[in-house]
């Protein structure tokens, strides 16, 4: 398969870059340069920039197209027209954050976000409302040929926040461990390569809900696993 | 948050077991540094915690 990948050498791109690679698909990644620019030597890059400078994309076709990097509707607009008749499927990567109310378990057809001031492109302060309006682009220039994934908390080994990978180093340094909340919370993660897999099987939004564990739960496996079991949990 | 899944695992998703996940954490994902606590911090706060469960009644 010809795949390009707008992104791809961060995290869940570069998660993607790699299985691609691993299975033998020919992978064209567009990038600024930027981000890990010694990564995938033998890998066609095309230089440019999302918010302006599409134009290394021009002129070519490939069989799919995995947006990882698409934050601001007007960004995704621009390569989800300029790609539409030169690639045969659109996967965007959105984001659970999505949905309106995540105060009870969401549902596909649940209320996105919405922005009072859709010219907003503010990113940090609106991410899950720009998040919707990016998947309306990118479903009204595909229709069917588009993909879109709304993973929960995605964890992995490339992951810049640490969030994740924070607690199993920490129960492997053993001692007493700080946990925050309620310990009978449930908690839900989708790993990077995970991720990838099942959003490359097609149609599936991999958030996990079966056998998903309490925070205490998941402490103890943790624990065990490495060797630190808790033995109390600090609550405020 | 419980997301109904029904419509993806049919289409074929299935879960990794925990042990997996924290096996390949430890073996492939370095701690960064700035996430979580520190070490004098977290001692900090459980310190703090054990004081006030003291003064709890009980």
């Amino acid at each position: 398969m010809r795949l390009l990948v707008l992104g791809g050498t961060a995290f869940l791109g570069r998660a993607l870059v790699e299985a691609a690679l691993e299975r033998g698909d020919e992978v064209s990644l567009f990038t600024r340069g930027r981000t890990n620019p010694s990564l995938f030597e033998n890998v066609e890059r095309l230089r440019g920039d999302r918010d302006g400078d599409l134009g290394a994309l021009q002129g070519r076709t490939w069989d799919a197209a995995v947006d990882t990097s698409g934050y601001v509707p007007r960004v995704v607009r621009a390569s989800a027209e300029l790609l539409r008749d030169a690639v045969d499927h659109y996967t965007f990567v959105s984001s659970i954050s999505v949905y309106a109310d995540l105060s009870s378990g969401p549902s596909e057809d649940g209320a996105v976000a919405t922005l009072d001031d859709e010219g907003s492109e503010d990113a940090a302060q609106h991410y899950g409302a720009l998040k919707a309006l990016c998947e309306r682009v990118v479903r009204d220039a595909y229709g069917a040929r588009a993909l879109v994934v709304r993973p929960g908390l995605i964890v992995g080994p490339h992951d810049p926040t640490g969030r994740f990978t924070y607690w199993p180093h920490r129960f492997a340094r053993g001692g007493e461990v700080l946990a925050p909340g309620d310990p009978e919370r449930h908690v839900q993660w989708v790993a990077d390569g995970f991720l990838v897999e099942h959003g490359r099987a097609g149609g599936s939004t991999p958030r996990g809900r079966a056998r998903r564990p309490s925070a205490r739960g998941w402490s103890c496996r943790c624990g065990s696993r490495t060797g630190a079991p808790p033995e109390s949990w600090p609550r405020t | 948050m419980a997301a109904d899944v029904t419509r993806a695992v049919g289409a074929g998703l299935t879960c990794r077991s925990l042990e997996e996940t924290v096996r390949a954490t430890l073996a492939d994902a370095v701690p960064l540094e700035g996430a979580g606590l520190t070490h004098a911090r977290e001692a900090e706060l459980l310190a703090a915690w054990r004081e006030a469960r003291r003064g709890a009644p009980a």
